[in-house]
């Protein structure tokens, strides 16, 4: 008999049956993980959404426990999920087990939102499974009984952990998984992924690495058994070759929703979702219960649509990437994607929501709102056929996270500098720390950094005679569990919808949300705008509250607000390319989008795969130049930034330039079309133009602002909270503006440039892209606009226009003003 | 706004705007006009300098800013006096004023003095012995140590002007004010542009704040309700000179 066999009998018993009972069996890959965990190995699970792969994590830990002694003990198992909303979904989905087999297992979860005294009582009284997120684990390790609490701990899950080690939330969660690690050797870790593109990387993410050789979890993969059953939906209407919001499709999107159980509709952007919504109520003769979910609603507005789709009360729901992970909605059996996805693992993602079934086919519609997105849905169907992922590579451990964890080790009990270090560099992304910059990092924690040593009377943490580092005063303790995280929001402003009585100022009202405040500072009082499902007109900002009340026009007067805007991958860019080159393929698209291509081909040119088309041609009294790199919107910007730049250096006077996921158009008032394009693209943009505009660009300054914030420079959340978010952010500028001139080496310039480096993929996705194209830039000179061109010719004037200087704008406005007043 | 609008608003101008000829004064970039019948010289660095009299002003120099907040463990750049002194310095050495007038908030606290570095306190202390200086009290700072040298004042009165920390609603004389730290913002194509910015009506000028690491506060704020009449223009700090703009344009857009 067989290990497997006893499990079968045996121990396992209460859970066949109880799987039985429901129909389902066991499946294979769960078995494999109870085997083991029995030989205390640690896994990393990779299996497509519905493949039961949460169970699969959960099963040892319960069999575990469901044979375990009764009387005191500690916590067994940690699971550790990138949202709140995940835990509160897992913990509902174990209690049934638990309660219909009658474990003796407690399950709770500890988020920001647990009240303080289950939080006291879940130190004192650990529960078997505690569920949580990393914030709340950081938080854990630094308190004073980390250690009572995490002594009997066994095993530790991790849910989507690719898409957590992408981030800086990855980053943290490494550096405190190497505690636990440290604190329990003999930790098994279970790590669980939808498909990526290199799973070794991950399963060493779990191991602490050593100096010889790497540590990798075992792998065991699952694959997918029924391919989903994607289409792109055929519409009636004419296709726009421009626009966002594919109203072209409404008609078609409200019958798929009648025609199925319970449909997901996913955008790209909340501004999307929130038209979409209005636009399907306004042709829903039927009055079907349909639902509206996004990342700015009110936190109990998601939980009530949440709930009211797992009790199957709806019958759709719009939504964004807030719906993305692995929420086990059981009935969905229609998935929609409303505008690309933008990256092939995404659409893998969406789709695995509709059908949450392992066996049997998901079933999704795919609407392009516009031509090039065709081009990108078409490449994006191939690739989640063929199986190939887009997941972006693991980085480097953030330089700011680790002054956090230094602070959150100190906030525990005095440490070590060099026992920290090893432990540090035993995780993955922080293996190659060098340790001068490990000092600079202690000293930035104990007193700033400085090379001007103003601050070692106030230090925060300080080198006892012993050796060891100790927090001078406890409350800094209370500031670090105030800031702990890696998630700057953009500053937000609370909606309440007020009670609005004349001449009285609005006060009170129910909370609809949040909104980012650059969005609402662009509007007057009485401007109206989409917001929750309604048309919604601001009536007064006050202290950080936009006051609002119910519009009585149906047409919002501002259109839109901006809000997860994602890139085109680098990989689906690709795919697009080659279907543009590849004339044998158009067949497959919409007569309309192969048209405007054969259109293009006769009219202008189309690229090949390596070749990069421009397009000279005026309009309107202006000089147009357009590029076609396919290489996403960042990356676009950034490129319009350094083409105008270098422009204007050759005196053409560029106007401004507007980018898309696809083209780039610069216009001015002179003909570009004798410029020599090989030396205008030639990789030498980035260099010292480049970092000359970086130094001063609001990128790098927003980005030195994340740092100072997570690293602690900064705090976010003061005892006496009176800083609005605007005010953060003028002084984090003079902050960077000084520490550049007076302490161009301190630690935390290093960390934002990094970051940069690091995190602006646009740019080394813009510097592969010159190197590619290089010695095969096609230049067109055209006496009118190409059909390619006339996408991107609709965004002039609907996208904010880049490219003038802040000062030639002042200029501008000042200008203007004596102009028109004087003539 | 409708160009109507914005003739009638020109024809309410200060008429001081009206009739500035320079926007230089010894070299320094600026705006040179005319407040009650005296020349001034506003500097694009965020100063005030009455040219007859020979007397400078600024305001807000919050020294010691970031060993105030060090001493809570958030450990600012510890350059910020040294900056905002060596600045004033400059300024002065151009100018060559005889008087000076600090409008408040000198220092961000009251035990600010005590934190000075050797190097900052040299240079303080060489600039109160070049001019006349005059400490006027702020919020932050009513009772600075005599021993920085100096005259101390709640507030001074120079016909037809007077100085003080906080704007006042009514004043009887022409108010040259500081404490809000002023800064504008202007949505100009779709691209928000925010400076720091001196605000002057026909009874009043509120100076920006002069230290190193002072952020601005909007004029939309309700702070700035109680001092903007229509005729208020917002002078915007660009880079190489000061941007004249309708006030009531910065809170509209």
């Amino acid at each position: 008999m067989t290990y497997t066999d006893i499990l079968l009998e045996k121990i396992l018993q209460p859970f066949i049956a109880w799987f039985e009972n429901k129909g389902w069996r066991l499946r294979t890959h769960q078995i494999t993980l109870l085997e083991k965990a029995r030989q205390n190995r640690s896994v990393l699970l990779i299996a497509p959404t519905g493949a039961g792969k949460t169970l699969a994590g959960f099963l040892p830990s319960l069999v575990s426990l469901s044979h375990h002694k009764k009387g005191k003990r500690g916590l067994h198992t940690l699971y550790i999920s990138p949202l709140k909303s995940l835990t509160v979904d897992i913990e509902r989905n174990l209690l049934k087990p638990i309660e219909e087999m009658a474990l003796p297992v407690k399950v709770e979860a500890r988020t920001g939102d647990t009240p303080s005294s289950k939080r006291r009582r879940q130190i004192l009284s650990p529960p078997d499974i505690l569920l949580t997120t990393p914030e709340q684990l950081a938080l854990l390790l630094a308190s004073k009984e980390a250690n009572s609490f995490f002594s009997d701990l066994q095993r530790v899950i991790i849910d989507e952990i690719h898409i957590m080690v992408t981030s800086k939330r990855g980053h943290l969660l490494a550096l405190n998984v190497a505690r636990l690690h440290k604190m329990q050797p003999s930790l098994a870790m279970v790590g669980l992924s939808a498909t990526v593109s290199n799973p070794e990387n991950l399963a060493q993410w779990l191991m602490p690495q050593k100096a010889g050789g790497a540590m990798q979890a075992d792998l065991v993969i699952v694959e997918e058994v029924t391919k989903p059953h994607i289409s792109i939906l055929e519409t009636s209407n004419r296709l726009p070759w421009a626009g966002h919001m594919g109203h072209h499709a409404h008609d078609d999107i409200y019958k798929a929703i009648k025609s199925h159980r319970l449909t997901l509709v996913f955008v790209n952007t909340r501004a999307q979702a929130e038209r979409l919504f209005n636009d399907i109520w306004h042709i829903n003769a039927d009055n079907l219960a349909i639902a509206l979910h996004h990342g700015s609603l009110d936190v109990s507005q998601r939980r009530r649509v949440e709930a009211a789709m797992s009790s199957g009360a709806l019958k759709a729901v719009i939504c964004t990437a807030t719906l993305d992970m692995g929420i086990d909605w059981g009935n969905v059996d229609l998935v929609i994607t409303v505008g690309a996805p933008k990256g092939a693992s995404r659409l893998a993602q969406r789709i695995g929501r509709a059908n949450h079934r392992f066996d049997e086919p998901s079933k999704a519609y795919l609407i392009p709102v516009n031509c090039f997105e065709v081009l990108e849905c078409m490449a994006a169907l191939d690739a989640n056929y063929l199986g190939d992922q887009d997941t972006p590579p693991l980085q480097k451990g953030a330089l700011d996270v680790l002054a956090q964890h230094v602070l959150a080790t100190a906030c525990h009990g005095p440490f070590h500098a060099d026992e920290l270090f090893d432990e540090v560099r035993s995780c993955l992304s922080y293996q190659y720390l060098e340790p001068v910059i490990f000092e600079k990092i202690i000293d930035f924690v104990a007193h700033g950094g400085y090379a001007l040593k103003a601050y070692e009377r106030f230090q925060k943490i300080k080198k006892m005679p012993n050796g060891r580092y100790r927090l001078t005063h406890p409350h800094f303790a209370q500031h670090y569990n105030l800031n702990v995280g890696t998630i700057i929001e953009n500053s937000m402003l609370t909606i309440r919808l007020a009670r609005v009585k004349k001449g009285q100022t609005p006060r009170g009202g129910k909370v609809l949300g949040k909104v980012e405040d650059y969005f609402l500072e662009s509007l007057s009082p009485g401007d109206t705008f989409l917001f929750a499902g309604q048309v919604l007109k601001l009536e007064a900002i006050r202290d950080m509250e936009a006051y609002v009340s119910k519009a009585a026009s149906s047409t919002p007067k501002v259109p839109s607000y901006l809000g997860g805007k994602f890139p085109l991958s680098t990989y689906l860019a690709d795919k697009v390319r080659v279907l543009l080159s590849n004339e044998e393929e158009w067949h497959r698209l919409p007569d309309q989008v192969s048209k405007w291509l054969f259109l293009q081909k006769e009219k202008s040119f189309l690229p090949t795969k390596n070749e990069l088309l421009i397009e000279t041609f005026p309009r309107a009294k202006k000089h147009y130049l357009v590029v076609y790199p396919f290489e996403g919107r960042l990356a676009h910007q950034t490129l319009g930034m350094l083409l105008t730049r270098r422009l204007e250096h050759m005196g053409l006077k560029p106007l401004g330039f507007v980018a898309t996921d696809y083209v780039l158009a610069i216009w001015g008032l002179e003909d570009m079309a004798s410029l020599d394009f090989q030396r205008l693209f030639h990789e030498d943009l980035l260099g010292d133009d480049l970092e000359e505009w970086l130094v001063n660009s609001a990128l790098l300054k927003r980005t030195f602002k994340n740092c100072a914030l997570i690293s602690g420079l900064i705090e976010k959340n003061h005892i006496n909270r009176q800083k609005t978010g605007r005010q953060i952010t003028f002084s984090s500028d003079l902050i960077y503006d000084v520490l550049r001139e007076h302490d161009p080496t301190h630690i935390l310039l290093k960390a934002t440039y990094e970051d940069a480096a690091e995190g602006l993929l646009d740019i080394r996705r813009l510097s592969d892209m010159l190197s590619r194209v290089r010695g095969q830039i096609v230049h067109k000179a055209l006496n009118r606009i190409s059909p390619l061109a006339v996408p991107i010719m609709l965004e002039v004037g609907r996208e904010p226009i880049y490219g003038a200087s802040t000062e030639a704008l002042l200029e501008e406005a000042s200008q203007e003003l004596l102009y028109e007043a004087t003539r | 706004m409708k160009l109507q609008d914005k003739m009638k608003r020109k024809a309410e101008c200060l008429p001081a705007l009206e009739k500035r000829q320079e926007n230089q004064f010894k070299g320094q970039n600026g705006i040179r006009l005319c407040l009650a019948n005296h020349e001034v010289f506003l500097g694009l660095s965020g100063y005030v300098y009455f040219i007859e009299q020979r007397l400078l002003i600024v305001s807000d120099l919050h020294l010691e800013k970031a060993s105030f907040y060090a001493k809570s463990g958030q450990f600012l750049p510890p350059y910020d006096s040294e900056v905002t002194l060596l600045r004033l310095r400059e300024i002065s050495r151009i100018l060559e004023p005889e008087n000076i007038i600090s409008l408040g908030d000198s220092f961000h606290d009251e035990e600010g003095p005590l934190r000075l570095s050797n190097k900052s306190r040299r240079l303080l202390h060489e600039l109160v012995g070049e001019m006349n200086w005059t400490w006027i009290s702020g919020n932050h700072d009513a009772n600075l140590p005599e021993s920085l040298g100096g005259a101390f004042m709640d507030k001074k009165t120079l016909a037809p002007f007077i100085f003080r920390h906080e704007p006042t609603k009514s004043p009887n004389s022409f108010e040259i004010a500081g404490h809000l730290h002023p800064s504008a913002h202007l949505t100009i194509r779709g691209r928000r542009v925010r400076k720091p910015c001196f605000i002057l009506s026909k009874t009043r000028l509120i100076l920006p704040a002069f230290g190193a690491l002072t952020g601005g506060l909007d004029v939309s704020d309700e702070a700035f309700a109680p001092f903007i009449t229509p005729s208020c223009h917002a002078l915007l700090m660009g880079e190489a000179k000061l941007y004249s703009i309708p006030l009531l344009d910065c809170i509209s857009t």
